[in-house]
C-alpha cells in the first residue's frame, strides 16, 4: 500500500458536514551534530504523513519509538513548523489541545487539583468561583472514578499517575477543545490504572464529542480504543497503513477476547513486523 | 517521640557547655582567655550589657537585612532577565563568575572610598554580594526550567506575559529561593566583618573586636553567642517561609 491510498479508509468516514481535519503531506528533518565529525548532518524524522481525523472516530497513532510522533503532534498542535505540508483543519481557529508525554512536567505543583483544571479559564478572566464550579462539574461528569471531592484541593505531588492524567485531561477539556492530542498517556501506568483511564477518556470523548488523535505504544490498547489505526514506519515516518476497526461501540473489556480482535491486532502486527524486520535491522 | 527530639536537640549544646565548663574548672586556661560559660551567659543578667548588646543585635540586623533585600530585588530582576536572555547572559558570565569568586571582605576599602565609611558602604556592599548570588542562582532557574510547563500555557491559550507570569516565576521560585538562602548568611557575615573594619559605629562586629581588645572576654563570647542565634534565626526563618511558599520542591 503506498502512502497515497493509506488515508482513504480513514477519510471515508468522514461523512459529517462539518469538515475534514486533514494532515497533509507533513515532513520535518532536524539538524544535528554528527557524533564524531561535528559537521552538522539533517535528519529526516516526518516524511509526507497524510492521514485524516475525522470528527466520529477515535483516531490512534501506532509507531515505533523515537519514529517522530511526538514532532507529529508538535507540528499539528501548532508549536512547531514543518518543512512542507499542511494541517487542513475545518475552521481555522479550532482550539487544539496536547497533553504531553510526561504529564508530570505539564501540570502546575503550585495549583491544587481544581485551580490546574481551571486554569484555561483563568487565563481568559473567568471569575474563580465560575472557573471552580466549572472544573467541578466537568469532574463529576468525567472522572467520579478517580478523582472523590475529598481530593480536589490536594496537589498534583499528592495523587497517583492516574488521577494525574485525568488533571491533565480535565484542563484540556475544559475549554472544550475541537481536537485533543494525546502522546503515550497512558504508557506509565500500571495496568489496572491503564483500564481505568482508557474507559474514562472513551467515556469523555463520547460525551463531549471532540476530535482525538492518540498515541499509543501498545497494540491492545489501539485496537482496544480506536476506530482507526494510523501506522507509521520507523524513522523517517511515513504512514504504512490505516487499519479501520469496525468492533462495536460502547465497548466491553471482554471484546479483547474476541476473534475480531485477535485478527485485528494480528493484522496490525504483521504490517508492522514485517516494516520492521523486512528492511533489515530494527535499530538503524 | 517529642522527648526523643528535644533530648536530640539540646544533647549537642549541652555537650559543649559541660565541656566548657570542664575545661575551665581543669584551670588549664587562663580564665580571661576562655571565661566559663557562666559568666558568659552572666552577662546576658546585667541590664546595661544587655541593652548595648540588644542594640548591636539589632543594628547589624537591620544592616543585613537591607543589604539583603537590595541584593535580592535587584538579583531577581536581573537574575530573571539574564536567564531569559541567554546572549546577554554570556556577555557578563565572566564578570559575574569574576566578582562571585572574589572574597567579598576585599571589596570592603574601595566600598569605603566611594561610598564613605558610615552604612551606606556596609549596606551597599552586602546588597552587590548578595545580588550575585541570587543572579546566579535566578538566571540557572529560568535557563534549566523544563519547558513542557510553558509549552502547556501556550497551547491552552496564554499570552506570553501570562506564560510569564502565571508559569515561568512559580517554576523558578525554587531556584531564587536557594539563592536567598546562601545570601541571607552571606549578609551576615559581610555585615559582621565590616563592622569590624569600618571603625565607626557599633554593631556585633564592632563590639566583639573592641570587647576581644579590652580583654573583657565574657562580652566578647556573649556577643559571639548572638550573632549566632542571629544568623541560625534568619536562616530557620527563611527556610520556613520558602518551604511554605514552595511546598511543591523535592516532592
Ligand atoms: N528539537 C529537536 N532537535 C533535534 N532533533 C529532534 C528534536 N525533536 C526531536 N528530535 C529527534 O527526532 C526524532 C523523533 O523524535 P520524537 O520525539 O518525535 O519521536 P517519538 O516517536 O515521539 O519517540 P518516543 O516513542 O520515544 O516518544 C528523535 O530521533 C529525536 O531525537
Ligand atoms: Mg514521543
Amino acid at each position: 500500500m503506498t502512502n497515497n491510498e493509506a488515508p482513504t479508509a480513514a477519510t471515508q468516514g468522514d461523512t459529517k458536514a462539518d469538515g475534514t481535519f486533514r494532515v497533509q503531506g507533513i515532513s520535518k528533518s532536524f539538524l544535528l551534530k554528527d557524533s564524531k565529525t561535528g559537521e552538522p548532518v539533517k535528519r529526516q524524522v516526518l516524511k509526507e504523513i497524510t492521514f485524516d481525523i475525522p470528527r466520529d472516530k477515535f483516531v490512534v497513532l501506532f509507531g515505533p519509538n523515537a519514529s517522530g510522533k511526538t514532532t507529529l503532534l508538535k507540528i499539528i498542535a501548532g508549536l512547531e513548523a514543518p518543512d512542507s505540508g499542511i494541517i487542513e483543519k475545518p475552521r481555522p481557529d479550532m482550539r487544539i489541545d496536547l497533553i504531553f508525554q510526561n504529564y508530570r512536567d505539564s501540570l502546575f505543583p503550585w495549583k491544587d487539583v481544581l485551580q490546574n483544571i481551571a486554569f484555561p479559564l483563568e487565563l481568559s478572566g473567568v471569575s474563580k468561583k465560575e472557573r471552580n464550579d466549572a472544573a467541578r462539574s466537568l469532574l463529576a461528569e468525567i472522572g467520579s472514578d478517580v478523582l472523590s471531592e475529598n481530593d480536589y484541593k490536594k496537589y498534583p505531588y499528592e495523587l497517583s499517575g492516574g488521577q494525574q492524567q485525568l488533571i491533565a485531561f480535565s484542563r484540556a477539556l475544559i475549554v472544550r477543545p475541537d481536537l485533543l492530542l494525546l502522546d503515550e498517556s497512558f504508557a506509565a501506568l500500571d495496568h489496572d490504572t491503564r483500564y481505568l483511564m482508557q474507559d474514562v477518556l472513551i467515556k469523555a470523548w463520547e460525551e463531549l464529542k471532540f476530535r482525538v488523535l492518540f498515541i499509543s505504544h501498545s497494540v491492545w490498547e489501539a485496537v482496544y480504543m480506536a476506530d482507526v489505526v494510523v501506522l507509521l514506519s520507523k524513522r523517517p515516518a511515513n504512514v504504512l497503513d490505516v487499519v479501520e476497526v469496525p468492533l462495536e461501540r460502547p465497548r466491553k473489556r471482554e471484546v479483547e477476547y474476541s476473534k475480531d480482535f485477535f485478527e485485528l491486532r494480528s493484522e496490525i502486527l504483521r504490517v508492522f513486523e514485517s516494516e520492521l524486520y523486512g528492511r533489515g535491522p530494527i535499530i538503524s | 517521640m517529642a522527648v526523643v527530639r528535644l533530648f536530640r536537640n539540646i544533647f549537642g549544646p549541652l555537650l559543649v557547655l559541660v565541656l566548657w565548663q570542664l575545661v575551665c574548672m581543669s584551670g588549664l586556661i587562663n580564665p580571661l582567655l576562655l571565661p566559663t560559660p557562666i559568666t558568659v551567659f552572666a552577662v546576658y543578667l546585667d541590664i546595661n550589657s544587655l541593652q548595648s548588646l540588644s542594640e548591636d543585635v539589632l543594628l547589624t540586623f537591620v544592616r543585613a537585612m537591607a543589604g539583603f533585600l537590595i541584593g535580592a530585588v535587584t538579583g531577581v530582576m536581573l537574575g530573571i532577565l539574564l536567564g531569559w536572555f541567554r546572549s546577554i547572559y554570556l556577555l557578563f558570565e565572566f564578570l559575574i563568575e569574576f566578582f562571585r569568586s572574589l572574597p567579598a571582605a576585599a571589596l570592603l576599602p574601595p566600598f569605603m572610598l566611594a561610598f564613605g565609611i558610615g552604612n551606606t558602604s556596609k549596606v551597599l556592599l552586602v546588597g552587590f554580594s548578595c545580588a550575585l548570588v541570587v543572579i546566579v542562582h535566578t538566571a540557572a532557574g529560568v535557563r534549566n526550567r523544563n519547558p513542557t510547563r510553558a509549552m502547556t500555557a501556550q497551547i491552552l491559550g496564554a499570552t506570553r506575559f501570562q506564560i510569564f507570569h502565571k508559569v515561568i516565576l512559580p517554576e523558578v521560585l525554587p531556584a531564587v529561593a536557594t539563592g536567598l538562602r546562601i545570601s541571607i548568611s552571606l549578609a551576615l557575615i559581610i555585615t559582621v566583618v565590616a563592622e569590624m573594619l569600618i571603625s565607626t559605629d557599633r554593631g556585633l562586629g564592632r563590639t566583639i573586636l573592641d570587647m576581644q581588645l579590652l580583654f573583657k572576654t565574657p562580652e566578647m563570647y556573649a556577643a559571639i553567642i548572638l550573632a549566632g542565634a542571629l544568623g541560625y534565626a534568619v536562616n530557620k526563618l527563611i527556610s520556613l517561609v520558602s518551604e511554605r511558599i514552595i511546598h511543591w520542591e523535592g516532592k
